[in-house]
């Protein structure tokens, strides 16, 4: 299914963009960590939280003890703000340069002429955007652990694990979509604003549905409401919402293949 | 080997190439001819399986080049009229890549051919000019040892030291027995090598003949200046064909070999001799005014 030789390839073209991901957000963890003792016992900040707007509080998740309890603090000033908006960055400019990039410029015609059936093609393509994923999910996960050593903070890191499992197949969702759009255009310019487009208008669609009664239903369409890490934290089941992610990223993979296999190359 | 029965493309209501009917025989060095945008780049693309015929179909050695395209692809070596690379690698990783990809572990055919054009196998492609690329892109497609060559108009961009280097390996292949399709808009690039050639205009085949027949049937042309003027009164014979251009200097036309006008040239004084390759329309249209 997936072809070895190619896999290295890419893989080794990637990895310093996987590296720097990982890299910069192992240090924004270790930077939150490390200031957490800090804001935890600072009494003007639970104030400020009380100071600002009810509507506001409730579009960033922040509820009273965010920044006093770890958990709370870690998924709100973190996973559910920049670690979420770096990977949706990092996943679609991924799927955009394995895919739609090599079908715009036109180099994937020597992958085409050779004897890979279109299918191997993709889904190594698509091997290297998810170890990619894993690569950047894990070392920012297993920070957080590294962290807890050093600044003797105490955490149940059986709870992160499974933020890290519900996060890999959350942006494996996100990248089933981003896999599709690059397969059904040719140009990258395209893909991207698609794949991007969407994930922006999951994003807002999210933060609005958190602010009133009236403005919920809008979680009922976007993908951004099953991924959420105030709840892991918590540990609260999330096993609907893991079926709900994976049952999306089947669907959509499987039109993406098809779509693939089945479209005229301009090469 | 080659056949297209039917074959029709159309991008919505654009008709790229219609109806081709074509056999190719194995052993065949064939010369696809036409000017661009005929629908050459079109017909190679439904060969590779890349694109999906409207209707019709092509076969390559009774596979289906749309249903079998994987197959096809390890029986042909394919070199693309415009050739793109995956970026930021040497021509060295991307040749061992692809030669991964064919599963052929002996790589000395890579250094023996690069030796052969003369190309550096240690720099990015990127930085590579265009006939460098162009060697890349030969060797890649003479890698596995394929059956069969589909060349997109495989020596633009190539000096005409490498033209000639081009045209040996060509041949060489040719006694190898390999059946050999080389498309291009010149009829110089395809005379040498090819066995038939047929000509495709706007999407249609127009002609399919015989190289050696053309040879001997195609008028060319060449310039004369001669010393004086009464010299080209020994050029006025039935063999050829003289229009004045200025004073001294005519252009003439002949038929086939070039030695006979060289023989009745050897009595005359000249200035000056020119020879033109005859356009590949002009060889054609000859040919079909003469039928």
């Amino acid at each position: 299914m997936i072809n070895m030789p190619l896999f290295k390839t890419m893989f080794r073209k990637q990895l310093p963009i996987f590296l720097a991901y990982s890299l910069a957000l192992m240090a924004y963890t270790w930077l939150l960590m490390w200031i957490f003792p800090t804001i935890a016992g600072n009494e003007s900040m639970e104030d400020l939280l009380k100071s600002m707007p009810q509507p506001m509080l409730k579009m960033f998740n922040l509820d009273e003890g965010a920044f006093s309890n770890f958990n709370n603090y870690m998924a709100t000033e973190f996973y559910s703000l920049i670690w979420i908006l770096a990977l949706s960055v990092f996943v679609v400019t991924t799927a955009i340069s394995l895919i739609a990039r090599i079908v715009d410029n036109k180099s994937i015609g020597s992958l085409l002429a050779s004897p890979l059936s279109r299918m191997q093609i993709l889904a190594t393509q698509v091997a290297v955007l998810l170890s990619g994923l894993l690569i950047v999910v894990t070392v920012s996960i297993f920070s957080v652990f590294i962290g807890s050593l050093i600044w003797d903070i105490k955490i149940d890191f059986g709870r992160y694990v499974n933020l890290g499992l519900l996060g890999m197949l959350f942006y494996t969702a996100i990248s089933s979509y981003c896999v599709f759009f690059s397969t059904l255009f040719n140009e990258a310019k395209k893909a991207t604003g698609w794949a991007g487009g969407l994930t922006f208008v999951f994003y807002s669609f999210n933060l609005v549905s958190n602010l009133t009664d009236k403005t919920e239903w809008l979680q009922n369409l976007t993908l951004f409401s099953l991924f959420k890490p105030l709840d892991i934290l918590n540990n609260n089941n999330t096993a609907a919402e893991a079926a709900v992610l994976a049952v999306v990223t089947i669907i959509v993979m499987t039109a993406a293949f098809r779509v693939f296999i089945h479209k005229d190359f301009p090469v | 080997m080659i056949q297209l029965s039917n074959l029709t493309k159309k991008y919505g209501n654009k008709t790229a190439i219609q109806n081709l009917q074509l056999k190719i025989e194995k052993e065949t060095v064939f010369g696809y001819l036409g000017p661009n945008g005929a629908g050459k780049t079109t017909t190679i693309r439904c060969l590779m399986g890349f694109i999906k015929p409207t209707s019709g179909e092509a076969e390559i050695s009774g596979h289906n080049c749309w249903e079998d395209a994987q197959q096809i692809h390890s029986l042909v070596g394919y070199l693309p009229g415009e050739i793109h690379f995956i970026e930021h690698m040497t021509a060295e990783q991307y040749l061992k890549l692809m030669a991964d990809l064919n599963q052929i572990t002996n790589t000395s055919a890579i250094t023996d051919m690069a030796d052969r054009l003369q190309l550096p196998l240690n720099i990015l492609i990127d930085k590579m000019s265009k006939g460098m690329k162009q060697k890349v892109g030969l060797i890649q497609s003479f890698l596995h040892n394929p059956e069969i060559l589909i060349l997109d108009e495989p020596t633009s961009g190539l000096d005409p030291l490498m033209q000639q280097v081009f045209i040996e390996m060509i041949l060489e292949e040719k006694e190898k027995g390999k059946t050999i399709l080389i498309s291009s808009h010149l009829f110089n690039e395809v005379e040498r090598t090819c066995d038939v050639v047929s000509i495709i205009r706007e999407g249609e085949i127009v002609a399919v003949e015989n190289v050696s027949n053309l040879k001997r049937i195609k008028q060319n042309k060449a310039t004369v200046v001669f010393k004086s003027d009464e010299d080209s009164q020994k050029l006025a014979t039935n063999d050829f064909e003289l229009k004045k251009l200025s004073q001294n200097r005519y252009e003439v036309t002949y038929q086939g070999d070039v030695n006979n006008l060289i023989r009745a040239l050897a009595s005359t004084e000249i200035e000056d001799l020119e020879l033109h390759h005859a356009e590949l329309e002009d060889v054609f249209m000859h040919y079909y005014n003469n039928r």
